[in-house]
């Protein structure tokens, strides 16, 4: 009998404990608040992020910043469904399609007054994140892609630095020698679908196309993105790129002067210079080569959430984050030509990245790759679009099937 | 005699001293696995968005009625089925062959045995990374092996090609999978009785209808038991699918379960993922259930 | 000569099976220890570069390896002891006791097995939110041990059932309570088999990724096979470094089961044969 309830008491004690088992909250006079940013998942600048956050934490005694790194890949998944269900990290950034979503889904704490207006004021783009007068967030950073190419391969191979796409072509040509090196590497894989649409996205943008017209209809099958899809496939089916790589792939390819040519954002040259620093001096960076000076544009916003309970912590946070001097630290970690404010890189930094500079001056070019009317379904229309690409890399489907299947399907996501 | 009718209190806990052993797990089982399965079946019938979950409204049957209009779910469908068969033979074959060949060979057993126990124990996510660098197209050795051996052609494609992602996944699978299949059946084998095989040695039967008349059937027990769990473990599998392939290129390795994780979470419809999930749970019961009639007939049949 | 013929092609099959077997795990350590610059060749190197810490140089303090083996070996051992002492007393109600209800018991217990974990995912976390247990080890623990307390159920029910009753009905007579039989008697015979359903839990626990990838978001209590994934980013992590930490995560269950190999088959095999 005895050993009986003794053994009782161990199971009932052991389900008690687990159900009851809740972690305990630190509610000393220290507010922890959680950050999340993928890029503190990065190499390199993920560390300068960090460095920011623990001087944050070291000048303040009663918040405490905990970063938060998920990979890009499955990063906006994993916060929305957090934050869907009321928990999740209190400071989140996010890509600007995510933002919007995550918006108007009333997932993201409307701050409104609460953020002090850096002195060197806000960047244009800050207005993306004002909704109907209300603020939602701030920028983050914000970057557009350009052309990277490696001097010392195009001179080997006598060819010069594209600025036209007659030229890209040749260049590329010039420069690919089967496995041994290629002359130009862009993401074509499922994995990558979300770096895809901002790889297409600069194909088509620059033939002039956009993926909705001004009143949110989609164009998806417009003869510019027509042309754009089927000078993308070439390049595929012509090998000028390693089949099937993905960008932590090529990327690497590239820094070891295994790739001449990129078309890449503005952080990826310093990742490039971060891992094989003898490339850095080779690196040549312009205008991407197509005939429409349009490119791709990422914006990243910092927002709050919801459902956080720890608003004026967090606030407290962004606003030390605006701070001019935290502005132009933030800028040169990330080796980003613009942030949240109208801060131009300082001469120091542009001396270190010249190419930030280039990057700065190309600004005019840049269009988000939501499609305009149509943002809040910006995932389900990439992934229409982007299954239908795939097959034409990799089932013979004609760039003109395909971009219609792919009209007739975003228009049924629409309901129009 | 009467005292026996009397219950007492041991007797009492006696009779029912299954479910006081039982409560734990079946409570635990039930708070953990019942009652969110029981929320799952729910959501399937009603439109939830992710980003909105409390905003939930029922419609019926209408997530099914999508669901088996839509030729996505069919070609998903075909994928798991694919997936599932294929993976099961593959284990099931390279794990009896091994098996067989252990039960041969005094040395070589405990060779092979520490040799497979690599593919068995590695976790999941390391396997899918060190496969992702085989499988590399340009420079994965793979590739680099089999053109040597003039079996494949330079740069061939394997999980970012339509019609090799699949055999590419299901040769993981079975990699991963086989090692416990054979040792299991090894198990089995072992457990045959020598005077058994040595009376149809005498009668004159050679290896193969040894095989066929006095091994298989002592096997066919564990061989269905295997089966069955390969089957549900196919049918279940993820981590390694999402990390090799996320289910591309162009859906050839979309099972219901990558099917599932992108409608859920990826575009946030809870119900309609919920509704993958209900059928592919519905599927794996009726592979058991299958199965339960199969060895039943089997037991009946040896009996 | 057909002897011969027989032993050539059982050693070659023997050398061909232990091949694939290994090849993958030898790759992930030559991959180990090669700079990223001899990666890209079509003729592979095919040996490590020996007398390099290749990747493992620094490899603790570049990534938080350290924390996740030790939050992933915290998740494990307790879903073990969990799984442990909630099946053995299950294993034993549904190898010995005769009631009406045991056939569906043993359904439930299987049919556990059947759910796509992707399904319950959501209403799981709805309802961690409510039990405290999102961003929390012990909320692993919990979810990992629903999927894995019924194998151990299955393999212990297994052993049981080649414990002869009559051992048992001699104490039972003695009046020893059920718990005592089971502790003095049934424990004891079928230890292999508790030594393998642990082993079994406890790398179940420490290979799962799914679960771990949505309840957890705090990177201190982040396990490995989630900080692993994180490695595979849109930027880079060079090849050298994933794959020395994708070989220290394989090397614990790798030894364990090298070392206790026989027992857990001999457990899993009693539990399997019988059905």
């Amino acid at each position: 009998m005895e050993r009986r309830s003794r053994y009782g008491v161990i199971a009932a004690s052991v389900l008690i404990g687990l159900s009851s088992l809740s972690p305990i909250a630190a509610e000393a006079a220290v507010t922890k608040i959680t950050y999340s940013n993928w890029q503190f998942a990065e190499p390199g600048r993920g560390d300068a992020l960090r460095a920011i956050v623990d001087q944050f934490n070291a000048t303040h005694s009663t918040i405490k910043v905990e970063p938060v790194s998920i990979p890009y890949a499955s990063y906006a998944t994993t916060v929305l469904t957090q934050m869907g269900a009321k928990s999740g990290p209190d400071v989140v950034t996010l890509d600007y399609d995510v933002m919007v979503k995550a918006q108007a889904a009333g997932l993201v704490a409307d701050i409104t007054g609460k953020v002090i207006t850096p002195t060197s004021g806000f960047a244009a783009y800050d207005s993306k994140f004002i909704v109907d007068g209300k603020r939602y967030g701030i920028p983050w950073q914000s970057t557009g892609y350009a052309l990277i190419c490696n001097k010392a391969l195009l001179a080997a191979a006598g060819a010069k630095f594209p600025t036209t796409f007659e030229e890209f072509v040749a260049t590329v040509k010039a420069t690919t020698k089967g496995t041994d090196q290629y002359g130009f590497a862009m993401r074509n894989t499922t994995p990558q679908e979300g770096g895809w649409w901002y790889d297409l996205s600069n194909w088509t943008y620059g033939f002039g196309g956009a993926w909705t017209d001004s009143k949110g209809n989609p164009t998806i099958n417009s003869a510019e993105n027509l042309k754009g899809v089927t000078e993308y496939a070439k390049f595929y089916d012509a090998k000028y790129i390693p089949q099937g790589a993905d960008a932590t792939t090529y990327r690497r390819m590239t820094w070891e002067g295994k790739v001449a040519c990129n078309i890449d954002n503005g952080s990826v040259p310093t990742i490039f210079s971060d891992s094989n620093p003898a490339i850095k001096a080779n690196l040549q960076i312009g205008k991407t080569p197509f005939p429409v000076a349009k490119n791709a544009q990422i914006l990243i916003g910092t927002s709050l959430n919801a459902a956080s309970n720890k608003q004026a912590a967090s606030v407290k946070f962004l606003n030390w984050m605006l701070q001019a001097t935290m502005q132009k630290k933030i800028q040169a970690a990330m080796g980003a030509e613009a942030i949240a404010t109208k801060i131009l890189p300082p001469a120091a930094l542009l001396k270190d990245k010249p190419w930030l500079k280039t990057y700065a001056k190309l600004a005019d070019n840049g269009v988000l790759v939501l499609p305009a009317g149509a943002e809040l379904k910006t995932a389900e229309i990439r992934k229409a679009v982007i299954a239908q690409v795939d097959k034409v890399l990799r089932s013979n489907l004609s760039p003109k099937d395909a971009l219609d299947a792919a009209q007739a399907e975003v228009k049924t996501i629409l309901g129009k | 005699m009467q005292k026996i009718k009397q219950r007492s209190p041991k007797q009492f806990s006696r009779k029912y001293a299954h479910w006081v052993l039982l409560a734990p797990s079946l409570l635990f089982l039930a708070m953990v696995m019942g009652y969110p399965l029981l929320r799952g079946l729910q959501l399937s019938f009603t439109e939830t968005n992710s980003l909105t979950p409390t905003m939930s409204k029922g419609v019926g049957f209408k997530n099914y009625q999508n669901l088996f209009q839509s030729p996505g779910f069919v070609a998903s469908l075909v994928v798991t089925i694919k997936y599932a068969v294929s993976s099961v033979v593959g284990a099931l074959g390279l794990g009896l062959a091994t098996a067989l060949l252990m039960n041969r060979t005094a040395k070589g057993k405990y060779f092979i045995r520490a040799a497979i126990t690599l593919p068995w124990a590695a976790p999941p996510i390391a396997v899918a990374l060190i496969f992702t660098w085989m499988f590399n197209p340009q420079y994965g050795v793979i590739n680099a092996g089999l053109h040597a051996l003039k079996i494949v052609p330079k740069e061939t494609h394997w999980l970012d090609s339509p019609t090799l992602a699949l055999p590419s996944l299901v040769f993981v699978t079975v990699w991963m999978t086989f090692p416990l299949t054979s040792l299991i059946l090894l198990a089995a084998l072992q457990s045959v009785s020598k005077e058994l095989y040595e009376a149809a040695k005498i009668d004159g039967a050679g290896t193969f209808n040894l095989f066929r008349y006095v091994t298989f059937p002592f096997m066919k027990p564990t061989i269905y038991v295997m089966t069955l769990l390969l089957s549900i473990w196919a049918l279940r599998r993820f981590d390694l699918i999402w990390v090799l392939t996320q289910g591309g290129p162009v859906d050839s390795t979309t099972t219901m379960v990558v099917r599932l994780f992108r409608e859920s979470f990826e575009f946030g419809n809870l119900g309609y993922g919920a509704t993958i999930g209900t059928v592919g749970f519905v599927l794996s019961v009726l592979c058991t259930v299958f199965y339960f009639l199969a060895a039943r007939r089997v037991e009946e049949s040896t009996r | 000569m057909k002897k011969l013929i027989g032993k050539v092609s059982i050693t070659s099959f023997t050398i061909l099976i232990a091949f694939i077997a290994i090849f993958p795990i030898y790759w992930m350590f030559t991959t180990s220890l090669l700079p990223t610059s001899k990666m890209f060749k079509a003729v592979p190197q095919l040996y490590p570069n020996f007398g390099t810490s290749g990747g493992y140089n620094n490899l603790f303090e570049v990534l938080n390896l350290g924390l996740w083996l030790k939050n992933t070996a915290f998740i494990a051992a307790g879903c073990t002891l969990t799984s442990l002492l909630m099946g053995i007393f299950a294993a034993y109600a549904i190898s010995r006791r005769r009631f009406r209800a045991k056939g569906f018991v043993g359904f439930i217990m299987f049919a556990t097995q059947m759910l796509p974990e992707a399904l319950l995912l959501i209403p799981l976390y709805a309802l961690f939110i409510k039990l405290g247990l999102i961003n929390s080890l012990y909320g692993l623990i919990v979810a990992n041990t629903a999927f894995v307390m019924p194998i151990t159920v299955w393999i212990l029910k297994g052993a049981i059932d080649n414990v002869p009753y009559e051992i048992e009905e001699a104490a039972t007579i003695d009046g020893c309570s059920i718990f005592k039989i089971q502790r003095l008697i049934i424990w004891p015979l079928i230890a292999p088999s508790i030594v393998a359903s642990s082993v079994m839990a406890f790398f179940h626990a420490w290979n799962e990724y799914l679960l771990a990838t949505t309840f957890i978001l705090d990177p201190d209590k982040r396990v490995a096979s989630t900080g692993l994934a994180t490695l595979i980013g849109e930027l880079a992590t060079p090849l050298d470094r994933v794959m020395s930490a994708a070989m220290i995560y394989t090397l614990p269950p790798l030894i364990f089961f090298l070392l206790i190999q026989k027992r857990i088959v001999s457990g899993l095999a009693s539990g399997s044969v019988k059905g």
